[in-house]
């Protein structure tokens, strides 16, 4: 299937482009606008886990919190009890199933003078028995220890970083601890709650708003309290995570997670583009949801590749059917085509096919039948004036042929003569002539040109070489024969047409030349030494104009050998397509080539030769008339 | 018949080998990279190359004994610990003699959360002390300097500075520094001081052992000398290994820690260990005279009374 030979694929094509294109434009926009609003969505979402995450934990923190604080008037009162002590930590522990530990610790040498006294309840890790122990001793020093110094130090509430304890709860955890004062305000000892790091990293694994998402709990140190890859916890801080991921980004979320800041960041996550929410906890940990915009644009990217796939098999489908669809509406087109096509070959009468649409079509059916109907009726007119032309053609013809009968064709055949002419009319027929009689050894001729051409033109020729043929045997002198054809063609000339004539009498034995030029050209004389030369001539009138117009004639005596060169003025003034004529300087350099002895049929061809290769086949514009008299 | 003889021959070679002389050896702290010498030279196999089998002991992995303790109750047989806490041993009868010193320049350091301007900056502030020891640079720092500081005993971490519990931390460069720079993004640097650049450069780490054990054991003691010099230039030179081999120590003692910090710790330590005198780590022993003025200097601060010979305690 070529496209360029085939219009209803290149239409289709088109449509096919300009649709795709605007689709891709359309899909592009709804993308950037879809995706902005997942983005926000995914955010929403991801802050609104978090948000229920924290305040999960911070139940729990809450619940501890308020379970230790509300014990604080209990140990004052039976501080003396041991026993009761112990029995306080059981009740905390037991009676809570977030705390897994529980202690009264101390100041050293503040109970009963002994160094370390510290009852300790907590549920064994492994077999999730309750015990209780006392559990200070030289090798378990509790009062450098953080989760009893610090709040010591700060005189306040404090959740300690996450440590692995090995005092007696053998497990990964955080302490609560809480100062005891007694009435007078002194410092005595610190009470203390443990929650297991194991509940907490279950609690956070659970916030899952995305399938690779994943949750992070850090401490005040930096350290990773809750993350997805246990060995982190405790190990690794968020620092070491993101230096070894080259991220300055990392690196400001982790500050700002320290500073106890709320917000949302978007970062490179080991190459994946990712965000992260984040805010604190009341306890000065720092919770933060790692989401992959991946993982968020997963869906959007499985309707995307479905979108996709079923654009393109709708772009298929469109490119059928409008395929098929153009071919249905542009076949009568392709019939006018073929109609046209059948009347390019001659057959006007070709059918053209209906159409039923009243739309474009319609309107090109009605101007090609139109177009038929002219034609047709164009060629019945042109049958009509070719053959009409045809007629008058032939009727030119043989106008022609009358005319050149006229002409005399027998040329005389004598020792002391050699005459020749030639009439080459511009139309069919043409206004000029010539005519000689030899009447014993005298001989008349005569060289003319009437005005105008064509037909007109030919009669008028005609009259003058009938009154010629008549009047000039006569034996007048050539002024009475002029005057007389003159009168005799003035006579009814309603035309107002003439004739420019040369007529003369040549006396074969003495070689007297009596002539008479009737507006005519000059013609030339080329002396028996070739010298060539135009005849000096009385002025006359052309025939025809006036009637009894005094006409002059002379007499001069040739001697043999001279040759007369009788013309019209169709030589002279024979045109260039650039508009330069012939002229009476190349006719006289011409007549002086012309060699004496030359018969004058060779001379008057010649002479046309001459002509013909001057115009160059430029269009003749005017009849052309030349005769040669050689005197010998 | 074959397999007979490749099992005789076996047998041959095992009897062949010398008998490996055991040796107890306890760096002073957690395991970390702060040792990644004596890790190196006992898993590429210098001391057994030596002809000895050197077992090495964290205290169990817990940070609340010392190794001074561990060697004065003889149930080890070399330490690494830092000179001055030895000098201070020594006056109170333990003997013990350097056979080695690897640390060439002191990296003791005090990072506050107030801006320090000059020595007087720590004036009352109440800082953070192991309470194991190490901190006697500082007493000479605030001897020197008429400062009165109000210490608070703690085992190991940054919690006790990043709770705001305390003024101060002392910390060594190459860890609690370190830590606190991982936990806090950095720590700012007119936030630290240190202490050798207020002319207190004493080396710290040596490997230590008894005198009785010296006199008993002379050969025995060259030999992990020798090993063990041969460790730290092979972790100097092969930093990734040596990182590679001391993680696999640390794990088995289950010390919370991660790899990114024991490669900063790693590069610290071998940086403290090159002599600024010659430019290259080539453990040179303590001079006399800094080791008379350190003398001097901790009897003018009453950390000691007497003066000690140099030759007893240097070798």
């Amino acid at each position: 299937m070529s496209l360029k030979k085939n219009f209803a694929s290149r239409l289709s094509l088109y449509v096919l482009l300009i649709s795709a294109g605007l689709m891709l434009v359309v899909t592009i926009l709804f993308g950037l606008f879809s995706s902005s609003a997942m983005r926000l969505e995914s955010r929403a979402v991801a802050e609104r886990e978090l948000d229920n995450a924290i305040l999960d934990i911070e139940k729990v923190i809450t619940e501890v919190e308020r379970t230790v604080d509300n014990l604080d008037w209990v140990v004052e009162q039976h501080m003396q009890d041991e026993s009761f002590l112990y029995l306080v930590t059981r009740e905390i522990v037991t009676a809570n199933p977030n705390i897994i530990g529980s202690a009264v610790a101390f100041e050293p040498g503040f109970y009963k003078g002994r160094k370390y006294f510290s009852p300790y309840t907590y549920i064994g890790d492994q077999t999730h028995e309750v015990h209780s122990i006392q559990m200070g001793n030289e090798n378990y020093d509790y009062p450098v220890l953080d989760w009893y110094q610090i709040p010591k130090l700060l005189n306040r509430p404090y959740w300690s970083e996450p440590y692995f304890d090995d005092g007696g709860g053998g497990q990964a955890m955080s302490t609560y601890s809480m100062p005891l004062h007694d009435d007078e305000g002194n410092f005595y000892g610190i009470m203390t709650a443990d929650i297991s790091l194991a509940w907490l990293s279950d609690r956070v694994d659970a916030i899952k708003p995305y399938p690779h998402s994943f949750t992070m709990l850090i401490g005040r140190n930096g350290s990773f309290i809750a993350h997805p890859d246990e060995n982190k916890v405790l190990n690794e801080t968020i620092f070491t995570v993101a230096m070894e991921m080259f991220d300055t980004t990392a690196v400001q979320i982790g500050r700002e997670m320290l500073a106890g800041a709320k917000g949302m960041q978007r970062f490179s996550n080991r190459g994946e583009d990712s965000f992260m929410v984040y805010g604190p906890l009341s306890n000065g940990w720092s919770m933060a949801l790692v989401c992959s915009y991946a993982d968020v644009f997963r869906n959007a990217r499985i309707m995307n590749i479905v979108l996709g796939a079923l654009l393109f098999l709708g772009l298929i489908g469109l490119f059928i059917g409008c395929r098929r669809i153009i071919r249905q509406l542009t076949l009568p087109i392709v019939e006018f085509s073929n109609s046209a096509m059948t009347m390019a070959k001659g057959n006007f009468k070709a059918a053209i096919p209906e159409v039923e649409t009243k739309d474009e079509l319609l309107k090109l059916r009605n101007s090609l039948s139109y177009m038929q109907q002219s034609i047709n009726e164009y060629i019945e007119e042109l049958k009509s004036t070719t053959a009409s032309n045809e007629r008058y053609e032939s009727e030119l013809n043989i106008a022609r042929d009358i005319q050149m009968s006229m002409l005399p064709q027998d040329f005389p055949q004598r020792d002391d003569l050699s005459l020749y002419a030639m009439v080459q009319p511009a139309k069919e027929v043409g206004g000029d002539l010539y005519d000689f009689v030899v009447v014993g050894d005298t001989v008349y001729f005569l060289v003319g040109d009437v005005s105008g051409k064509g037909v007109p033109a030919a009669l008028f020729m005609a009259i003058a070489r009938a009154a010629f043929r008549f009047i000039g045997a006569l034996g007048l002198p050539m002024k009475e024969v002029v005057q007389r054809v003159s009168d005799c063609l003035c006579d009814g000339n309603t035309s107002e047409m003439f004739v420019t004539l040369f007529a003369g009498r040549l006396d074969l034995k003495t070689g007297q030349l009596d002539y008479c030029n009737g507006g005519h050209n000059p013609i030339v004389v080329i002396d028996p030494d070739g010298k060539a030369s135009f005849l000096q001539a009385k002025p006359n009138l052309a025939a025809g104009l006036f009637p009894g117009f005094p006409y002059q004639d002379e007499i001069i005596t040739l001697k043999r050998g001279t040759r007369l060169v009788l013309y019209t003025d169709g030589v002279t003034e024979a045109e260039r397509v650039d508009k330069l004529q012939y002229g009476e300087e190349q006719l006289l350099a011409w007549a002086q080539r012309v060699s004496p002895d030359t018969p004058s049929n060779v001379v008057v061809s010649d002479l046309f030769t001459q002509v013909k290769h001057f115009t160059r086949g430029a269009d003749q514009n005017d009849d052309i008339t030349i005769m040669s008299l050689l005197f010998k | 018949m074959k397999r007979l003889l490749t099992v005789a021959l076996l047998l041959l070679a095992v009897v062949a080998l010398p008998a490996q002389e055991v040796v107890t050896f306890m760096p002073q702290w957690l395991p970390q990279t702060q040792f990644a010498g004596y890790y190196v030279a006992l898993e590429k196999g210098f001391y057994a190359e030596e002809g000895l089998d050197v077992i090495v002991d964290h205290f169990g992995g817990s940070s609340t004994g010392t190794a001074l303790e561990k060697i004065e109750q003889r149930k080890v047989d070399i330490i690494t610990s830092q000179l001055i806490s030895v000098m201070i041993e020594r006056e109170r009868g333990m003997h013990l003699i350097n056979v080695l010193q690897t640390s060439q320049v002191n990296g003791l350091m005090c990072a506050t959360h107030f801006p320090i301007t000059s020595p007087a900056s720590l004036d009352s502030a109440l800082i953070g002390r192991w309470k194991v020891g190490f901190g006697e640079v500082c007493d000479l720092f605030c001897y020197k300097n008429g400062l009165h500081v109000e210490w608070v005993p703690y085992i190991q971490g940054i919690n006790l500075f990043i709770s705001g519990a305390v003024d101060g931390l002392l910390c060594y460069s190459y860890s609690e520094f370190l830590q606190l720079e991982l936990a806090t993004g950095g720590i700012r640097e007119d936030h630290r001081i240190r202490f050798s650049d207020y002319g207190l450069n004493y080396p710290e780490d040596g490997l230590y052992v008894t005198e009785e054990f010296y006199r008993n054991h002379k050969s025995t003691v060259d030999k992990f000398v020798r090993a063990s010099r041969r460790g730290w230039e092979y972790a100097r030179a092969n930093k990734e290994e040596a990182l590679d081999i001391s993680m696999k120590v640390i794990a088995e003692f289950n010390v919370a820690t991660n790899r990114t910090f024991q490669r900063m710790m790693l590069d610290e330590i071998l940086r403290l260990q090159v002599n600024p005198l010659t430019d290259i780590a080539d453990y040179a022993p303590v001079r006399r005279e800094v080791f008379e003025e350190l003398n001097r200097s901790l009897i003018e601060a009453k950390i000691l009374k007497t003066t000690l010979n140099y030759e007893e305690m240097i070798r």
